[in-house]
């Protein structure tokens, strides 16, 4: 009998290798939220051009999200596919290939950030050398567990398997297919997409990276870590196989919610809509299901911390999962859409369920890790209180500015004017609920390292040598094989086509959602009045994808009259043609810039980016005074405008006459001339600032010129 | 100039995206089905219990499989 049996170990310092980048990230990626956070309410925490809001924005979405939750999900992973195979991880090598990759792609992303380079689409900002790597680290990931599946002597696949695969096969298309980019230099590239398509594209990767990178995944680390914390099984396990196969089936639809009234055609903002509305059942499955496994183990959570954060997690996954349908519903979306409400609701999933299943996930890993007992199970008592007193403050303050906002960009008064025409009142109103974010914040990073402090401990308690037990199992091939009586069963016992049957969902959707937009042509009625970017404006685009102003600049009025009124006329989706990135927004933390341009002089933008404050007094904006030193790269504009052309862009003697550079001089040396004549500094016509405001007075202008429609002189507060 | 975008919407493909749409509801009527099929009980409740198969002495049943 026992010569039939394999004997093996399983590989326990790869995960405790992953779980000490999981504290680590999760602590520097919290700093930068908290300091950022801190920015908007006191401005002048801009010290440093690497240290703008603009540029750290990304930085934190990317450290929390990919740095943060990415190694708590390889955590996981590597604990529990190697237990419910049967099976030590595939490749020693590439379990260290995938981990010391991970964390070069998260230094190279904490170093680029901040240095200004990215694609300027949102959890996607990396630029394409870092894309590569990304592929490449996760293809090794791939082979690594597929490899472990093929030798695993668990016939079956246990359903936490299935949310892996699917997660790793969908986050390898929405990656690739997001990215797709000509590069422009080493570290700088332009999307292949454009205007409408570039924005459905990344928002049906935006919304899947949540989907598939926060979501999928952490739930099969419940369906494994939740059972083994009760010590009872999952409360039924056919309700997770039909909350698997919908959210397959159904989250990759859901993304153009992300786009609801702008440019994007109506049928595909509709198609989002319903599939988000469904997805409210499914999740809720999921939920109850987590709950519910606690049956008859509630007294366990008294006393039991792990218990605590897990209960916590699944209550939050539950609420953020209400919260998405009803925000994807248009008219909630119409309110919600660039406000705070968005980054309340981010922050409830992100703190509350990836945080929480994290941490309940981590104290009960850390006496079996380090083989010793968790060195205070008190301070983890106490870290779950700070932790969720922290989200409370923060979710209550963030939710009551998002609503307040909202309902202050939307307000008449009795004669049928704006109310707050001034765009600064609607921020100086969110100050004290910025100030109760910070202390939430606080809260929860205080909790943080208490959670460092309690693992910093309980290493040091490790036995001198981990004992590492031997554990034998009957290789597959051994194991009698009884024919399986039902179709799904007889699936999950071939791995490959399970892979392939998700992948083809995943593809399929993709597919008929995404098509239309790039090959039927009344989806984006082209505007003639619409030409590219001069030289000099494409150079002014590349600085303000540079300096992030996308992070609170939108560049897409919605058909709403309070928008209209406020802005001008609304976008249509045939002013971004030539927009490679498209540069949309999501949030408004200051004004939409869409018809920015001419609404003031040129002088006026000059001293707006040197000193905001000097204009509007309350302005949370960063100075930008080092644009007016730093001098135009004019050598690299013709390669920018070649590349362009090559996507499709008319450049018509820009590039056949290699006049691209000539062109800028000449246009930037009449706007500093311009500049000068207004009484501003003079010799502008090689600095950053030209190139910037030349951009921004182009915004919009096309199509105002073509149709003559009348917009509103200056507001008051924005004369010179 | 003939392009891409010509051709596609004029090769009337609306068609498939029913034919995908039944496709996917056949097969999630397939998995409900097999799920709740008088049967299946045995197996599930056989399943859930993988997670503990790698601690004999804490699993919460006897049964396992293999």
């Amino acid at each position: 009998m026992n010569a039939s049996l394999d004997s093996f170990k399983y590989d326990d310092a790869i995960v405790r290798k992953f779980l000490v980048a999981t504290f680590v990230w999760g602590l520097v990626g919290m700093l930068v939220g908290l300091f950022i956070a801190l920015q908007l309410a006191v401005p002048s925490f801009n010290v440093a051009p690497f240290l703008t809001f603009g540029r750290l924005r990304p930085l934190h979405t990317n450290a929390v999200i990919f740095a943060f939750a990415g190694n708590a999900f390889f955590t996981g992973c590597y604990y529990s596919s190697q237990r419910l195979l049967k099976a030590r991880m595939f490749s020693d090598l590439l379990s260290r290939l995938h981990f010391w990759g991970w964390q070069l792609i998260i230094v190279s992303a904490a170093v680029t950030l901040p240095l200004g380079f990215t694609q300027a689409k949102e959890y996607a900002e990396l630029e394409w050398p870092i894309d590569i790597m990304i592929a490449v680290v996760w293809v090794i990931f791939a082979v690594n567990f597929f490899g472990t599946i093929a030798k695993r002597r668990e016939r079956h696949l246990y359903v936490a398997l299935w949310f892996y695969i699917a997660s790793i096969i969908t986050v390898a298309i929405l990656h690739i297919f997001n990215n797709l980019s000509i590069p422009v230099g080493p570290l700088k590239s332009y999307s292949i997409y454009a205007g409408v398509q570039d924005a459905f594209m990344q928002w049906w990767y935006g919304h899947n990276a949540v989907a598939f990178f926060l979501t999928t995944p952490f739930l099969g680390l419940m369906y494994y870590f939740m059972p083994k914390a009760a010590n009872k099984p999952v409360y039924s396990y056919r309700l997770s196989i039909v909350h698997f196969w919908t959210l397959v089936f159904m989250y990759i639809w859901a993304g153009p919610h992300h786009l609801h009234y702008t440019a994007l055609p109506e049928w595909a903002s509709t198609l989002g809509m319903v599939f988000s509305v469904m997805l409210w059942m499914p999740s809720w499955g999921g939920m109850i299901n987590g709950l519910l496994t606690l049956r008859g183990a509630w007294h366990k959570v008294v006393e039991d911390p792990v218990l605590k954060f897990f209960v916590v997690a699944v209550t939050a996954y539950g609420m953020a999962t209400f919260e998405g349908p009803m925000l994807s519903i248009k008219s909630v979306n119409a309110l919600a859409h660039y406000t705070d409400w968005i980054i309340a609701h981010v922050h409830t999933g992100a703190l509350g369920w990836n945080g929480f299943l994290t941490f309940g996930m981590i104290y009960w890993l850390l006496p079996r890790l380090f083989q010793t007992k968790l060195y205070s199970t008190k301070l983890a008592e106490l870290h779950f209180w700070l932790a969720t007193f922290g989200m409370i403050l923060y979710a209550v303050a963030i939710y009551s500015a998002g609503l307040t906002q909202g309902l202050m960009w939307r307000a008449f008064d009795e004669t049928g004017r704006l109310q707050f025409p001034d765009f600064i009142e609607t921020t100086m109103k969110l100050m004290p609920m910025y100030w109760v974010r910070a202390v939430g914040g606080g809260l929860y990073i205080i909790g943080m390292l208490l959670f460092g402090w309690n693992i910093l401990k309980t290493w040091a308690a490790r036995p001198k040598v981990y004992d590492e037990p031997v554990i034998q199992a009957a290789p597959l091939k051994v194991q009698a094989h009884k024919p399986e009586p039902s179709l799904h069963r007889r699936w999950e016992g071939l791995p490959l086509v399970f892979s392939l049957l998700t992948a083809l969902a995943v593809i399929v959707a993709s597919l008929f959602e995404i098509i239309p937009t790039f090959l039927i042509r009344t989806n984006i009625p082209t505007i003639a009045s619409v030409k590219p970017y001069t030289p000099l404006e494409l150079a002014g685009r590349d600085l303000y994808i540079r300096e992030g102003c996308f992070n609170c600049h939108s560049q897409m009025i919605r058909p709403f009259r309070y928008e209209t009124e406020r802005y001008g006329e609304y976008s249509k989706p045939g002013e971004s043609v030539y927009d490679h990135p498209f540069l949309w927004g999501s949030r408004r933390i200051g004004p939409d810039l869409a018809r920015e341009g001419g609404k003031y002089p040129d002088l006026w933008h000059v001293r707006h980016m040197q000193d905001p404050r000097s204009i509007t007094q309350k302005s949370i904006m960063p100075p930008y005074p080092g644009l007016l030193t730093s001098t135009i790269d004019f050598a690299g504009i013709q390669k920018r405008v070649d590349v362009m052309a090559m996507l499709g862009v008319p450049y018509g003697d820009a590039v056949t006459q290699k006049k691209a550079a000539e062109m800028a001089k000449a246009q930037a040396k009449e706007m500093a001339a311009g500049i000068a004549a207004q009484g501003g500094p003079a010799g502008l016509e090689d600095k950053e600032i030209t190139a910037l405001v030349a951009y921004l007075q182009r915004l919009g202008q096309d199509i105002k010129q073509a149709t003559g429609v009348a917009h509103h002189a200056a507001p008051a507060d924005g004369g010179m | 100039m003939l392009r891409l975008s010509d051709i596609v919407s004029h090769s009337g493909l609306a068609i498939y995206a029913e034919v995908a749409l039944v496709l996917f509801l056949l097969v999630f009527v397939g998995v409900v089905i097999s799920v709740v099929r008088p049967g299946s009980k045995a197996q599930l409740d056989a399943a859930s219990r993988i997670p503990f198969n790698d601690e004999p002495a804490a699993a919460p049943s006897e049964e396992k499989r293999s």
